[in-house]
C-alpha cells in the first residue's frame, strides 16, 4: 500500500466518507497491515484463469416478463423518506 | 406437556406435536418468551420481538387446528395476496406453530429491519423476503429479528450499533458472527430456529460457536430478494438450528428459484429419510492439510476423531493438498470488500435511512449521512473495496483476486471428481473472548479461513457441533492457553459440490447419531 495518509483521503473521499483524526489514525494503522495481506495474491500466476467477474455463480440466469404483477410500493418506500414531499423526495439545493 | 419437555424437542418434532395436538404452538410460544424473558436482558440476542403478536398467532393456529378448519383469510387477516397456510383436508404446512427468529437483514413487512446498523435504525421493511414469507407459508411463527454483526460485516456480533450479543455458553465470550443473534437465541432456548444469512461463514461459524448446526445452502438455491445486499455474489439465507435434522427441513422450505433474484435456481430438496440411512460404506472425503494447520488443540482432536469414525465407518478419508486456499482469505476479502462498497454505497440519506442534519449541499449530505450512519467496521470495508476498485488497483487487485477465484473454483472442482466432500474446522479455534477480535482485524478476518472457501465457491457447507466426551475434556491443562475453553462447543465443517446438500447433510446426520460412540 502506498503508505500515506493522502492515499487514505483520496480513498475516503471517494468512498463518500469523512474521516476524523482518531478513525484516520485507527484505520489507516489496520490498513496498513491489510492490504499488503491481500496483495499477496500479486504472487498468483492466474495467467490460466478465466475472467469470471460476469460468472458469478454458473446459475443461468432466471428472465421474468416485464410485467407489473405487485401492486406499486411506491406511497410505502416514499414513506421510508428521511424527507418527502408531494411523493418525492426532498434534498437540498443541487445546484 | 411441561415447558422443560417442549423446549427438547427439535423443531419438527414440535411441529409433529402441534399437528397432533400434543402440544399447543401457544404453549410453544409461551415456552420460548419464558426463556427470552430470562435470559434477553444478558445475552441480547434480539434486537426485536413481539410476545402478543406470536401468541395470537400461536392461538388462531391452535383454534383452527382443533376446528380442522383452515381458511387463509383467518391465518392471514387483510393480506388476501397471501397464500393460505393449508385448505381443509390438506397436509399441514412442516413448521406450523413453530417460533422461530430471523437474522435482522432479511425484510418481514410492517418490522423494523436494521441490519444492526444506525443507517437503518428506524428502517421499516415495506415488503417481505422471499425466505420469510416461504416460512411464514411453512406455519411458522416468526417471533423476532435478531442481532447482528452491522450489515454482515464482522465475526462476533460486536459490530452491532445496538450493543453486542454474548455466547449463552460462556457469556465472556461472543456468540460469533455475524449471525450471533440468531445462534444465541436458539442456543438459550429463545427459539426453536432461526434462520441466519452467510456470505463469508456468518451461519456456520457462530452455529459452530453456540454447539449449534448451521447450513450454508449451494449458492442461489435460496432467493436474495428482501436480504440486504453485502456481496453480493456470495450472500445467502440458511438455518441455523439444533441439530441436522431441522437444518434439512429448514433448507427444504426456504429454497427455490425465486423470479425476484435472477441468480435464485432450483435445488433438489434433501430427503429426510435418505439422510437418516445414510451409509459411509465407499465415502471419499478430503482434509485440505491447508484448513487444518494452525488451529486449536480442540480443533485438532475434532478432526482427527471425526476422520478415525468416518474411517471406521466404511469412508476413506484423505489428507490433500490444495496451495490456492492459502489466497482465500485475501481473495475473499479484496472480492466481498468490493461488492460492499458498491452495495453500500446506495446509503445516502436521499431515499430512506439516516440523514444527518446541517449538511448545506448534497455532497456534504451524502459525507455527513455515510460518516455518522456507519460504524467502523463497515468503514473499513467500503475503503477496502474502493481501494481495490481505485483505476491504479483494479487490474492487480480486484481482477486478480477474480481471476483466482475461478481458479479455485477450479480447483474445488478438480477435488470434488475424486471425492464426495470435504472434512475441515468450522473456525481456528473456540469462541473469543470478548473484545478480543477488536484488537486486530487482520487477524480477525485471517480467521475466516475455513468458511471463506465454500463461499468463494457458491458451495453448500454445514457446520455440526463436534461431540466432546467428559474425558476428552480431561486433558492436561497446559495442552490449552485457555483452561476455561475446554468445554466449549468445537464446530467442525462439511464441504461439498455444488447441490450437494443431501450428501454433506446425511453425513452430517451420521456424525450426530454416532456422536456418542466418537
Amino acid at each position: 500500500m502506498q503508505s500515506s495518509q493522502n492515499l487514505l483521503e483520496r480513498i475516503a473521499r471517494l468512498s463518500g466518507l469523512t474521516l476524523s483524526e482518531e478513525e484516520k489514525d485507527i484505520l489507516f494503522s489496520d490498513l496498513s497491515r491489510i492490504v499488503p495481506y491481500m496483495e499477496r495474491i500479486s504472487e498468483l500466476d492466474t495467467s490460466v484463469a478465466d475472467a469470471v467477474s460476469d460468472d458469478i455463480s454458473d446459475n443461468e440466469a432466471l428472465f421474468r416478463d416485464d410485467e407489473e404483477k405487485a401492486p406499486s410500493l411506491a406511497s410505502e418506500i416514499v414513506k421510508q423518506a428521511p424527507q418527502a414531499k408531494d411523493g418525492m423526495f426532498h434534498v437540498p439545493r443541487i445546484v | 406437556m411441561e415447558k422443560k419437555e417442549i423446549l427438547t424437542l427439535s423443531a419438527i418434532e414440535l411441529a409433529e406435536n402441534i399437528r397432533e395436538q400434543k402440544v399447543t404452538s401457544e404453549e410453544a410460544v409461551r415456552a420460548v418468551f419464558e426463556n427470552i424473558d430470562e435470559h434477553e436482558c444478558k445475552i441480547h440476542a434480539y434486537l426485536d420481538f413481539w410476545k402478543e403478536e406470536s401468541l395470537k398467532k400461536a392461538r388462531e393456529i391452535d383454534e383452527m387446528l382443533a376446528n380442522r378448519a383452515y381458511s387463509e383469510t383467518a391465518l392471514n387477516p387483510g393480506n388476501s395476496e397471501a397464500e393460505g397456510l393449508a385448505d381443509p383436508g390438506e397436509e399441514l404446512p412442516p413448521l406450523l406453530g413453530v417460533p422461530v427468529a430471523v437474522k435482522d437483514n432479511l425484510m418481514l413487512s410492517g418490522r423494523k429491519m436494521t441490519c444492526g446498523s444506525k443507517m437503518l435504525q428506524d428502517y421499516i421493511a415495506p415488503y417481505s423476503a422471499t425466505c420469510i414469507e416461504k416460512l411464514e407459508k411453512a406455519g411458522a411463527v416468526i417471533i423476532g429479528k435478531t442481532n447482528m454483526d452491522e450489515f454482515g460485516m464482522g465475526a462476533s456480533t460486536e459490530h452491532s450499533f445496538f450493543g453486542a450479543t454474548l455466547n449463552p455458553k460462556d457469556t465472556n465470550r461472543v456468540p460469533g458472527g455475524s449471525s450471533g443473534g440468531s445462534a444465541a437465541a436458539v442456543a438459550y432456548g429463545g427459539a426453536f430456529a432461526a434462520l441466519g444469512t452467510d456470505t463469508g461463514g456468518s451461519i456456520r461459524q457462530p452455529a459452530a460457536f453456540c454447539g449449534l448446526v448451521g447450513l450454508r445452502p449451494t449458492y442461489g438455491s435460496v432467493s436474495r430478494h428482501g436480504l440486504t445486499s453485502f456481496a453480493s455474489s456470495m450472500d445467502v439465507a440458511g438455518p441455523v438450528t439444533r441439530g441436522t435434522r431441522d437444518a434439512a427441513a429448514l433448507f427444504n422450505i426456504v429454497t427455490g428459484p425465486d423470479e425476484k433474484d435472477q441468480t435464485s435456481i432450483s435445488a433438489p430438496k434433501v430427503d429426510l429419510s435418505k439422510m437418516e440411512s445414510y451409509d459411509l460404506t465407499g465415502k471419499r472425503i478430503a482434509v485440505p492439510k491447508q484448513l487444518i494447520s494452525g488451529g486449536s488443540i480442540e480443533n485438532r482432536e475434532a478432526i482427527d476423531r471425526t476422520s478415525e469414525f468416518l474411517k471406521n465407518n466404511g469412508a476413506t478419508v484423505d489428507l490433500i493438498d490444495m496451495p490456492l486456499l492459502d489466497y482465500a482469505v485475501a481473495i475473499y476479502y479484496i472480492l466481498s470488500s468490493a461488492e460492499a462498497s458498491a452495495n453500500l454505497s446506495r446509503y445516502d440519506g436521499i431515499r430512506y435511512g439516516y440523514r444527518a442534519s446541517g449538511a448545506e449541499d448534497i455532497t456534504e449530505l451524502y459525507r455527513k449521512t455515510r460518516s455518522e450512519g456507519f460504524g467502523t467496521e463497515v468503514k473499513r470495508r467500503i475503503l477496502l473495496g474502493n481501494y481495490v476498485l481505485s483505476s491504479e488497483h483494479f487490474n492487480d487487485c480486484y481482477r486478480q483476486a477474480e481471476r483466482a477465484r475461478d481458479m479455485l473454483k477450479k480447483a474445488f472442482a478438480d477435488v470434488f471428481s475424486k471425492y464426495d466432500m470435504i472434512l475441515c474446522p468450522t473456525a481456528p479455534g473456540v469462541a473469543p473472548l470478548l473484545h478480543e477480535i477488536d484488537k486486530d482485524p487482520l487477524s480477525a478476518y485471517i480467521a475466516d479461513l475455513c468458511t471463506v472457501p465454500a463461499s468463494l465457491c457458491g458451495l453448500p457447507a454445514v457446520s455440526l457441533p463436534f461431540a466432546r466426551k467428559e474425558a476428552d475434556s480431561a486433558r492436561k491443562e497446559e495442552d490449552t492457553a485457555d483452561p476455561s475453553a475446554k468445554a466449549l462447543p468445537v464446530g467442525i465443517q462439511l464441504i461439498g459440490p455444488r447441490f450437494g446438500e443431501q450428501e454433506i447433510l446425511g453425513a452430517a446426520r451420521f456424525l450426530e447419531k454416532g456422536g456418542q460412540k466418537r
